[in-house]
């Protein structure tokens, strides 16, 4: 028996990190960057991006946890005064509400192709907004504890999945390795900068952590699974299918499941478990990033109004969600997350480098 | 309601009036005379009949107290009580105590000329003989149930574990009918905040009559809206003590044979004393069995429906034709049929509950196998169907708690219902949302369930599989972990 | 459930007024109770014509129950239709539709398709029959890995020829025979061949999984099975010629031999039985080889990507006019066979 500490493990952060990361990316990677880089070394530059983002993010971690128990938002108000500071609070509490829309809409679109066909869209989106809030009433504690549940899940069935894909696996097509010069454009790098975002939520996360020293190590692990996922999914979606086939499809990874039968004793389709856990990682990032945008809008606000709170949480994603009107626009939304995410990332950036500044100017003047 | 707060007086005879006006209104209550000793006072026993024993009374109250010598007229009643009676005695002066020491089984002497009243035990117990717990059958480990009285079963776990540090604390609960109810708790290993907490919400409870232990639970609960028991109940005394030894607290009521146990975590509930009795490999794989039971019992008609209602394609090709085939003539969408099969399985178990044993067994077979095969000849529902529900029902029963199979049967249907609406994926967000109430809820502040990942390391061991017993840690170093997370 | 119809197998043909057929082979479900129920899954064969492949699937609607393709294993496409229309086209809607798996089984009929799918079979329906028949590759080697309808998307996306397995009809009972090559610039069927060269192929592409190998030693008759084989394909460009080296490495065991003198226990018997088949592999390579380049002049076993593999920058140069240099290049063989085993009887 464990009496409630709410106090999260470092292997619960390092989970909290992937399953907020690991969102829309593993199903539609492997066509975007494909399709801007024309030839399969995309692995490569997730490679590269993920030791990037780890080495950027970890000199991050680092001036933050010399202030442990505040979270960014708190860290925000704190340096820039609080007028700036809740306006940087405002634009990023924006930023996420748009990564929650493009997380739901795009778990709706796949619901409607694969599952339902007949439901319409705001009835899916908003079931599934419900479930996500109440989850995030519970309280970040519970909500890692629901993912330390489904992530396992994920990760068994997902490796799983991939590890049968090599039944149609061709070497061939993911060779020549390096025909092309991968660093010749910046494209495919900022496109597939957008499939590591949700990692700031570290950030937040800080406070709730047990032990501060191990953050460093969940940072580490929360960032490395997804780079794994990220790889596997490229090598084999590119490996069973080459490179012109996988810049048509729309769902890659969905219909490489498709594409092979294991003659085994229950089931023969197996793309129902991809799509089963993939509702799962949806809904872990969605939830994960609602809690986030809780507490942003708690440091704002400064109130404890939460039923308020967590109402206007289900009304503007559920409405927002209705706006793209077709696919494309959806895909179009995603671009336009790609900014959102740089802006973020580089505000918490400039927010610790400014902290980093501050504490040495203390120190030097003691 | 207030007790009046009446003293005695000197005066027997207006003490007997009023009396007789109060309690002596019924007649089962005796209201013996005789005289004590040589200068013959005058004295009365009132006592209840049936609840005191009759030899006793005569011979070792009445006749000791007519042929009495030694006291003399100073303090008769003190004298009495330390020198002439051997039992346990009680001085009252009130007439209230006086009417709750009559029918609590006491006999009470009440001597012309003292304010106080004399309170001599000599109570009848009315008990049956310890028998083997019928709801709660295992294959090895003693064959002994809790009975009625509290007394009894105290001396039941004292048995059990005769570790000094075993407290037990006894408290009163209820307006009307006083009933004793019991803590028992291990000093030193129990979290003392827990304890105390555990004393303060069984002082707050406000009910006429605790008849059974299931008001108290009901009472003591955080979360009584949950659908999940957030205590355990139990008639045997082996599960009471091993939950004694990892620190929780059991709650004995005087007047019913099942004790609780709080707190409680998701395992507890799956787990059964004779998993420690049995070897590791058998046990290890039966937990996973019931792990697996519960998934099924929740989710498998959902998961029916819809397959067959939304998504046929994603079974095999024979399977579906078999399904297709055997729902050839069936007039109902899937979830009505599921709902018949299930409403029809839920009324043969209530009415095999009531009904007297014999009649109960020979229902279960006809309702069971002549209803459900009559039921897919006369095409009202699918033969898979009626495998489904029985599986299901089979599996609720691998579950050693029986609350807990109530509350898996709710699910169940709400899980039916979610899937008729939304398929798969209704059945995927019906998961989620029971996951996400499971890590919400507390028991008495302690987490209710924990994912293998988020436990402690030595809790692993213990989690899923149940490890030789020479790797579980022993409950010393258990209590460690405990208290270093307590003071926080 | 029970209102949608569960397709097993679909035909595709060109009539002769140039429209487009489909034959569905619809599975019909049996209920158990059924006293008349053989076990056996009863089919019925709905058609449905149309000017152009939406049309006539979507003109089922009007005869039959919805029709559900999650279950659809075999697609038969007609000689005709892959001469004269683009397959790419034909094979879009299937994949773009969600029901109908990537993991179908593509064949070509010789002659019209709905032959193949109206046979009656005993024992099995006609779809079920022919998608078993391409599980056989262990015990014949003339028969192609099977081409999965996403694979022939890929290829026909890149571009890439390749072969599909041919099946023909002949008195009630339907052969796998042979394949025919797809030409992926003008997505359409070349022409056949022989089952013969398939086996050929399969172990120069070293995707072979068994199979038997009659010659002739000594005027009388010797059958090698291949139990496993290994094929390594290496180009080489000398002085800015192609050319490929093939290494075949295979093992088997002699499963008959009608030779008097056989003494498989001796070593010197071994090596002429090696040789033999050594001989017997190259001439069969170099025979279907030979149709390729000279008669078709197309490559349709992918050659061309372990020249890519190899030499990106000739690849690079050299791809548009592919086939026309693959029909000249000239293809070395290095057979090396083993004989690992002769059953139970060595010597006569």
């Amino acid at each position: 028996m464990i009496k409630t500490t709410k106090k999260l493990t470092m292997i619960q952060t390092a989970i909290f990190i992937t399953c907020t990361t690991i969102g829309n990316g593993t199903l539609v990677l492997p066509r975007t960057i494909t399709t801007q880089l024309h030839s399969p070394d995309g692995w490569i530059i997730v490679l590269i991006l993920g030791i990037a983002f780890i080495i950027v993010s970890l000199l991050m971690l680092h001036v933050a946890c010399k202030t442990p128990t505040k979270t960014i938002f708190e860290l925000n108000q704190m340096i820039f005064g609080k007028i700036f500071g809740r306006f940087l609070n405002i634009l990023l509490v924006i930023y996420f509400l748009t990564l929650v829309i493009y997380q739901v809409r795009g778990l709706a679109e796949i619901i409607q192709f694969f599952l339902l066909s007949n439901t319409p869209i705001f009835v899916t989106t908003g079931v599934f907004l419900l479930v996500a809030i109440y989850h995030v009433r519970g309280g970040m504690y519970s909500i890692s504890k629901v993912f330390s549940f489904l992530f396992p899940i994920t990760f068994f069935v997902y490796f799983f999945l991939m590890g049968s894909s090599l039944k149609i696996f061709e070497s061939s097509n993911l060779q020549p390795i390096l025909e092309k010069n991968i660093f010749s454009s910046w494209t495919p790098y900022i496109d597939g900068f957008v499939y590591f975002s949700g990692f700031e939520v570290i950030f937040i996360l800080i406070p709730f952590m047990q032990k501060i020293e191990s953050a460093k190590k969940a940072l580490i692990i929360g960032l490395t699974l997804p780079t794994l996922f990220y790889i596997t999914s490229l090598i084999c979606v590119i490996g069973a299918m080459g490179v012109s086939e996988t810049i048509t499809l729309t769902w890659p990874t969905i219909s490489l499941i498709q594409s092979f039968e294991i003659q085994g004793v229950f089931f023969q389709r197996f793309d129902m478990f991809l799509l089963t856990i993939w509702i799962f990682q949806f809904f872990s990032t969605a939830t994960s990033v609602l809690s986030t945008i809780n507490i942003g809008i708690k440091t704002i606000i400064r109130s404890s109004r939460k039923n308020y709170i967590l109402l206007t949480l289900f009304l503007v994603p559920f409405i927002s969600c209705l706006i793209p009107n077709s696919i494309i626009a959806f895909f179009k939304f995603g671009h336009v997350l790609n900014y959102g995410f740089l802006f973020s990332f580089i505000s918490m950036a400039f927010t610790y480098t400014v902290q980093f500044f501050l504490s040495r100017k203390r120190r030097v003047s003691l | 309601m207030t007790k009046e707060e009446t003293s005695l007086k000197e005066d027997l005879a207006s003490n007997i009036a009023y009396l007789k006006n109060g309690i002596g209104q019924s007649s089962d209550i005796l209201f013996q005379d005789f005289s004590i000793g040589q200068d013959k006072t005058p004295a009365i026993l009132i006592l209840t009949e049936g609840l005191t024993e009759t030899l006793l009374i005569s011979d070792q109250v009445i006749r000791p107290l007519q042929h009495q010598e030694f006291c003399r007229k100073q303090n008769l009643i003190k004298c009495i009580s330390s020198s002439i009676l051997g039992i346990k005695t009680d001085q009252l002066r009130t007439f209230s105590e006086i009417g709750k020491a009559v029918l609590q089984g006491n006999g009470v002497l009440l001597v012309e000329g003292y304010s106080t009243g004399l309170s001599i035990e000599m109570k009848k117990i009315q008990q049956r003989s310890l028998e083997d717990p019928e709801n709660e059958s295992m294959l090895r480990g003693p064959k002994v149930g809790f009975i009625e009285e509290l007394r009894t079963n105290t001396a039941l776990i004292r048995q059990r574990a005769n570790d000094p540090n075993l407290t037990i604390k006894e408290m009163l609960v209820g307006e009307r009918n006083e009933k004793k109810i019991a803590l028992l708790f291990i000093k030193g290993l129990t979290d003392r905040e827990l304890v105390e907490d555990m004393i303060k919400r069984i002082r707050n409870i406000k009910i006429d009559d605790p008849m059974e232990s299931g008001y108290i639970e009901q009472l003591i609960e955080d979360y009584p809206y949950s659908i999940f028991p957030q205590v355990q109940t139990t008639e045997r005394p082996d599960r009471v003590v091993s939950a004694l030894l990892e620190g929780k607290i059991g709650i004995l009521l005087d007047g019913t044979p099942f004790a609780t146990i709080a707190p409680i975590t998701f395992n507890a509930i799956l787990q059964t004393p004779d998993d420690y009795y049995q070897r590791w490999i058998p046990s290890s794989l039966l937990r996973i069995l019931r792990y697996l039971s519960i998934f099924i019992t929740i989710f498998l008609p959902g998961l029916y429906i819809a397959f067959v209602a939304f998504h046929p394609g994603l079974l095999p090709t024979t399977m579906a034709l078999a399904i297709a085939g055997s729902r050839q003539n069936v007039p109902f969408p899937p979830l009505i049929e599921a709902l018949l099969m299930e409403i029809t399985i839920e009324l043969l178990r209530e009415a095999g509950l009531r009904l007297p044993k014999p009649i109960g067994q020979t229902l279960g077979l006809v309702g069971g196998v002549v209803i459900g095969q009559a039921a897919v000849q006369a095409n009202i529902v699918s033969a898979l169907m009626v495998v489904i529900v029985a599986v299901t029902a089979t599996a609720s029963f691998t579950i050693p708690q029986y609350e807990f199979s109530l509350s898996l049967r709710v699910l169940r249907f709400i899980n039916m219902i979610s899937a008729s609406i939304f398929g798969l994926f209704g059945v995927i967000m019906g998961f989620l949302l029971l996951i996400g109430h499971l890590c919400q809820l507390e028991s008495f502040k302690y987490e209710f369930y924990e994912p293998i990942l988020a436990k402690d390391r030595k809790d692993l061991k213990d989690a899923l599989l149940r490890l030789p017993l020479k790797l579980l840690p022993t409950h010393t170093q258990k209590s460690k972990p405990l208290s270093s997370k307590k003071q926080r | 459930m029970q209102r949608i119809s569960f397709v097993s197998g679909l035909a595709l043909d060109e009539r002769e007024d140039k429209k487009i057929e489909l034959i569905y082979q619809i599975l019909l479900p049996q209920s158990s109770m059924d006293s008349n129920s053989t076990g056996i899954p009863q089919t019925i064969i709905v058609q449905s014509v149309g000017k152009n492949l939406l049309e006539a699937v979507s003109n089922v609607a009007l005869k039959e129950d919805r029709i559900y393709s999650e279950h659809l294993k075999v697609f038969l496409i007609g000689e005709n239709l892959a001469k004269h229309r683009n397959i790419k086209g034909l094979i879009n809607h299937f994949i773009r539709d969600d029901e109908v798996r990537r993991s179908s089984y593509v064949i070509l009929t010789k002659g019209k398709a709905s032959m193949a799918i109206k046979m009656p079979v005993k024992k099995k329906i006609a779809s079920e029959k022919i998608f078993d028949i391409s599980r056989n590759e262990i015990y014949n080697g003339k028969i192609l890995t099977p081409m999965r309808l996403g694979k022939a998307s890929e290829y026909l996306q890149a571009k890439t020829s390749f072969l599909i397995q041919a099946l023909r009809t002949n008195k009630g009972e339907i052969i796998y025979d042979g394949a025919g090559i797809i030409d992926a610039k003008k997505q359409r069927l070349k022409g056949f061949i022989s089952p013969k060269d398939v086996q050929s192929i399969q172990w120069l592409k070293g995707e072979t999984k068994g199979g038997v190998i009659p010659s002739k030693i000594d005027k009388k008759p010797l059958t090698y099975e291949i139990l496993s084989l290994n094929s390594k394909v290496n180009p080489e460009i000398k002085d800015g010629r192609l050319s490929f080296n093939i290494f075949i490495k295979a093992k088997g065991k002699i499963s008959e031999d009608w030779d008097p003198h056989e003494n498989s226990f001796g070593k010197p018997y071994s090596h002429q039985v090696q040789e033999v088949i050594e001989k017997r592999m190259e001439k069969d390579m170099r025979h279907a080889m030979n149709t390729l380049q000279k008669k078709y002049k197309i490559d349709p076993i992918q050659l061309g990507s372990y020249v890519h593999n190899k030499y990106p920058n000739y690849w690079k140069n050299h791809k548009k006019n592919w086939d026309e240099i693959f029909s000249q290049t000239s293809i070395n063989y290095f057979v090396q066979v083993k004989v690992t085993n002769f059953g139970t009887k060595g010597y006569q």
